[in-house]
């Protein structure tokens, strides 16, 4: 049993660092802190161990409770995502906010789906010209992420480069492909 | 009739109202200025790189760690000293409106000692707007040249003349990323997602003469690379991802590998690199500090250290294992008692360790300033 704490324990705290450091990275520490005290009253109230009634085991944080929500930086097809998500902007998770523009290139990602157990090849658009906004959740995963000399796998980069209005917005993750098994 | 009691009274208070205006009368307004320059002492310089508005280099004292200044710039900065630490180079980008129209990417020339930017030059637009890492902005060994990553996503180099204050060349770099310049001579190597390194001479009018491509030296599948290397005397030291130090030479026209080992091999708990600025190298006792997170897994590697590890690169063993918080950017001194600096970009903080031959360049904690900005991820020591 403290192993299955343990485990659910670290599986917070993995989510509560993602989450906590690309909020300090996008929105400085003012917003730092007041998104903390957000995530920590929203740990409280979640339930602490999650079970999977089909086989009694607790879930990891990759399959955790936000696999599914678009709003959760655990959605299982932001595996490779650094950034705002646009879903938590005015957006969602495949739409730019209203009167932001579409980045004209893109980074892809290989997401696992534990709904069917495919891959998919996933496309990060960024949306431009317009400031960030303030309290949107900032994820960052970096699964499959490789530095700029492999481009189109790099998430480190503001992907609004090749538009007339680069300002960083948000980003959306969208299915463009099934990865043969 | 004054009796000799109000005769008393009455010169006391002249005297008094006397005073009152001779103090009136010796009031100086104060005077309103700007210091000539950053106080004395070590300087330790953290940069704060902005997203949304400026990009900032916050000059702290290296000992007490309170600010001395800073130096300002446009959105994401990179940043560069001198080898003499008396000159700041910048890389930044201006939007015309900040968050959209046209941009104005910018080299800045800033004079340390009073943060005081002393030259500009007008890069190319496609400059990459990217987080920093001290190798997406280099320089000539003779300090001549400004060497500038860009990205439209294709890739390629803007070559800088800093004396003239002019773009020599713009150098395309298909599939290649990172700045590497030579210890010698005018030489710029990238680094290749087919694992190869690049090469190119730059001749006297600023121009690519020639270019020297190497044999496969990693594997970016496999064993990629992390961006941020450490120069150690003819070499560049990379890690990959998992904990394998890479050795590679740029003395001759060709790169080379020069040596290749694990520092992970045999340490239980999955521990691996990750942050930014991953590793610092320590000249006088050839050691390379290396930021270190435990049970690494795909897409861990930005994650923040829990221990910084200290690696003897002679004996090749890594000689302690410190505990730290969060820290994605670490910075040493070069002498013979290294101070480690490290940055945590959860808290915005920067602390500063001692440490000595004696106790295996264990890192000892010795200070910490915070609210450094909203994403500190690079910094460099003064000395």
């Amino acid at each position: 049993m403290s192993n299955l704490i343990d485990r659910t324990l670290a599986a917070l705290d993995k989510r509560m660092e993602k989450t906590a450091r690309r909020a300090a990275r996008l929105n400085g520490r003012r917003s730092f802190l007041a998104k903390t005290g957000g995530i920590l009253v929203g740990v409280m109230a979640m339930p602490l161990l999650p079970f999977d009634r089909g086989t009694g085991l607790a879930h990891a944080a990759s399959a955790g409770k936000g696999v599914n929500d678009p709003l959760s930086c655990d959605y299982w097809r932001y595996c490779a995502l650094d950034g705002n998500l646009c879903a938590a902007s005015g957006g969602t998770q495949t739409s730019c906010p209203p009167g932001s523009e579409a980045s004209k290139v893109t980074w892809v990602g290989t997401c696992h789906n534990p709904n069917d157990g495919k891959d998919y090849l996933v496309s990060y658009n960024d949306c431009c010209g317009k400031a960030q906004v303030a309290g949107s959740a900032s994820c960052l995963r970096s699964e499959g992420e490789r530095p700029g000399y492999r481009m189109g796998l790099y998430n480190d980069i503001n992907w609004c480069m090749a538009n007339d209005n680069k300002g960083y917005h948000c980003t959306v993750a969208l299915l463009v492909g099934q990865v043969d098994a | 009739m004054y009796t000799p009691k109000m005769v008393a009274g009455l010169a006391a208070l002249v005297l008094a109202v006397g005073a009152a205006f001779a103090a009136e009368a010796e009031f100086r307004p104060e005077v309103f200025t700007v210091e000539p320059k950053i106080r004395p002492g070590t300087n330790l310089f953290v940069l704060d790189q902005g997203w949304s508005g400026a990009s900032q280099v916050n000059v702290l004292d290296g000992g007490n760690l309170s600010r001395k200044g800073n130096m300002s710039m446009g959105l994401n900065a990179q940043f560069i000293l001198s080898a003499d630490k008396k000159t700041a180079y910048t890389v930044s980008i201006y939007s015309k409106r900040i968050s959209y129209g046209p941009v104005e990417a910018v080299l800045q020339v800033f004079d340390v000692e009073t943060l005081t930017p002393v030259k500009e030059v007008i890069l190319l637009d496609k400059t990459a707007q990217v987080a920093s890492v001290r190798n997406h902005l280099a320089l000539s060994a003779d300090e001549k040249l400004a060497f500038v990553q860009n990205a439209t996503p294709a890739t390629s180099i803007t070559v800088v003349d800093l004396e003239k204050g002019e773009l020599t060349a713009e150098i395309p770099t298909p599939g290649c990323w990172g700045l590497y310049p030579s210890a010698r001579g005018r030489k710029i190597s990238v680094l290749c997602g087919d694992g190869s390194m690049a090469s190119y001479v730059i001749d006297d009018s600023g121009q690519a003469e020639s270019v020297t491509r190497s044999e496969k030296l990693f594997d970016a599948d496999v064993s990629p690379l992390f961006v941020h290397a450490e120069r150690a005397g003819d070499d560049w030291l990379f890690s990959s991802f998992f904990g394998e130090l890479f050795r590679i030479s740029d003395a001759d026209a060709e790169p080379k590998l020069v040596d290749k080992f694990s520092y992970t091999a045999g340490v239980k708990g999955k521990w691996a690199p990750g942050g930014f600025a991953v590793m610092a190298y320590n000249p006088a006792n050839d050691l390379l500090y290396i930021t270190m997170h435990p049970n690494a897994r795909d897409g861990s590697h930005k994650d923040g250290a829990r221990e910084i590890w200290a690696l003897d690169l002679k004996k090749k063993t890594v000689v302690s294992r410190s505990k730290a918080e969060h820290i994605v950017s670490i910075a040493v001194t070069s002498g013979k008692n290294p101070v480690l600096y490290g940055l945590n970009d959860e808290d915005s903080s920067v602390t500063r360790f001692t440490s000595n031959a004696k106790s295996g360049f264990r890192l000892k904690a010795a200070g910490k300033a915070e609210d450094l900005g909203g994403f500190v991820v690079l910094a460099a020591t003064g000395e």
